[in-house]
C-alpha cells in the first residue's frame, strides 16, 4: 500500500492503534474494565482525555467520544456498585453493550454504516483476560497512597 | 451519583469541546496537534506493519512447510507410480525383444519375474501357469536355466553355473565349429569339456547350445570363451565360459513350454 500524506495516514490507523485489521477498541475496555474494578475519580480524567484523543486519531468531532466515554465510565461506576458485579462474567455483556453504541454512535451521525461483527465479539472475548491483569495490576502493582490497619 | 461534581464539569468540557469543534473553531490547536502526532502515527503504523508483516511471514512459512509436506508426499507418490510404470515399460520392452529373438508362434513363451536368486533363480510361474520340470528359461537368444522345482505359484530354475547342469554346446568361430559339453560349476565361470583338440577354440567366441536333448532350441547363446585349457597329454581339451549377462540385472524372463 503506497501512503499518499499523513491523513491517509491517520485514517488508516485505527483508533485503538491496533495492528490488525479488526480495529478492537483497547483503550474503551480497558477504561470500562478499570471503573468496574475501582470506582476512583482517575477513571473520569482517562475517560475524558482519552476520548479526546481517541477522536483525534479517528478523525472526528473531539467531544463526542469524551462525552461517551464518560456516559460509560459513570454507568459502570454505578454497575460497580451493584450486586451484580459479585460475578465476574456480567462486564462481558456491559463490554459488548458498549462497544456496540460507541461504534453506532461514532458512526451512524456521520454517514458511515456500523461495523459490528466480528469486532463485538471479539472485544467481549477479550475482555475477560483483559480483566484479569487489570485486577491483578490493581491489587498488586499499583502503591495505595493510603493504608489502614484495623486497630483493636 | 459518584464524581457527580468532576463528572458534571468534564461533561460541559466535552459539550463545549464538541460546540467549537463543530463550528470548526479548534481547526488550529488540531492542525498544530497533527504536526506532532502525525510523525508517531506514521511511526506505529510503520511498526504495526512491520509487525504485521513478521505475523503474515510466520503464518506464511508454517502453510509453506504443510505445502511442503504435501508436495514431498506427493512427489513420493509420483516416484513410486513413475518407478511402476518404469518397470511395466521395462517388462514390455522385454518381451517385444524376446518376440523378435525367439518367434511367438513357434515357442510358446510365459514371461516370469525373477523374485529370488541363490543357487536356483526363483521366478514367480508355477503350475497354475502350465510350466513344467526341464522347460528351458531364455531371456532374448540367451540360455538361462532349467526348470527344476515347480510349485503352484513358483519355480526354481537351475542355471548354468550349477554342477549338476550339462548341456550339449558348441562354440563358433571363424575358424569352424567345437563341439562340446558345457558343465557347471560352482562360480562364476562354466567349463566346456570334451573339445577335440582339432577343433578351434579362441577367447571370445560364443558358445551356443546344440539342442540335441530334445526341450532345448538349437543356437541359444550360453557364454563367451575367456580361456582355453589345452593340455597335449589329454584326450580332450577345455574351455572356460563366461555367461554374458548378470543375471541380476534381469527383470523378465521367459520359458518355453513347447
Amino acid at each position: 500500500m503506497v501512503i499518499e500524506n499523513y491523513e491517509d495516514i491517520n485514517s488508516s490507523i485505527s483508533i485503538t492503534c491496533i495492528p490488525t485489521d479488526i480495529p478492537i477498541n483497547l483503550v474503551l475496555i480497558v477504561i470500562i474494565l478499570r471503573a468496574y474494578i475501582k470506582v476512583d475519580l482517575a477513571n473520569l480524567w482517562l475517560a475524558f482525555f482519552f476520548g479526546m484523543f481517541v477522536a483525534f486519531l479517528g478523525h472526528i468531532n473531539l467531544g463526542l467520544t469524551p462525552i461517551l466515554y464518560l456516559v460509560l465510565v459513570n454507568v459502570t461506576h454505578l454497575l460497580a456498585k451493584s450486586p451484580l458485579s459479585k460475578n465476574i462474567f456480567s462486564m462481558v455483556p456491559l463490554v459488548v453493550l458498549a462497544s456496540v453504541m460507541i461504534e453506532f454512535l461514532t458512526t451512524q451521525p456521520f454517514g458511515s454504516t456500523p461495523r459490528f461483527l466480528p469486532r463485538v465479539v471479539i472485544e467481549g472475548v477479550l475482555s475477560l483476560p483483559i480483566y484479569l491483569i487489570l485486577k491483578v495490576w490493581e491489587d498488586r502493582f499499583v502503591v495505595r497512597s493510603q493504608i489502614k490497619l484495623k486497630m483493636r | 451519583m459518584p464524581f457527580f461534581q468532576p463528572f458534571f464539569i468534564l461533561i460541559l468540557t466535552s459539550l463545549l469541546i464538541f460546540t467549537l469543534d463543530s463550528f470548526n473553531l479548534l481547526a488550529i490547536p488540531k492542525t498544530a496537534t497533527y504536526y506532532i502526532t502525525n510523525p508517531i502515527s506514521f511511526g506505529i503504523y510503520r511498526s504495526s506493519q512491520t509487525i504485521s508483516r513478521q505475523f503474515y511471514f510466520i503464518f506464511q512459512s508454517r502453510f509453506a512447510a504443510q505445502e511442503n509436506k504435501a508436495l514431498n508426499e506427493q512427489i513420493f507418490q509420483l516416484l513410486s507410480e513413475n518407478a511402476q510404470l518404469r518397470s511395466k515399460l521395462s517388462e514390455t520392452e522385454s518381451q517385444l525383444e524376446q518376440q523378435q529373438s525367439l518367434d511367438p508362434r513357434t515357442y510358446n513363451l510365459v514371461a516370469a519375474r525373477p523374485i529370488g536368486l541363490d543357487r536356483y533363480l526363483r521366478i514367480d510361474k508355477g503350475l497354475k501357469d502350465n510350466l513344467k520340470i526341464n522347460q528351458p528359461v531364455v531371456f532374448k537368444d540367451n540360455f538361462i536355466g532349467l526348470t527344476t522345482d515347480v510349485s503352484e505359484k513358483g519355480s526354481n530354475v537351475r542355471l548354468l553355473k550349477d554342477p549338476d547342469s550339462k548341456i550339449a554346446a558348441f562354440a563358433l568361430s571363424k575358424d569352424g565349429k567345437a563341439k562340446g559339453v558345457l558343465v557347471g560349476q560352482f562360480g562364476s565361470e562354466l567349463l566346456m569339456d570334451k573339445i577335440l583338440h582339432g577343433e578351434p577354440v579362441l577367447v571370445g567366441d560364443l558358445v551356443y547350445s546344440e539342442g540335441t536333448e530334445g526341450y532345448l532350441p538349437r543356437g541359444l547363446i550360453l557364454g563367451r570363451v575367456s580361456e582355453v585349457l589345452e593340455n597335449p597329454t589329454q584326450i580332450f581339451k577345455q574351455a572356460k565360459i563366461k555367461p554374458i549377462f548378470d543375471l541380476r540385472d534381469l527383470e523378465l524372463v521367459f520359458v518355453i513350454q513347447e
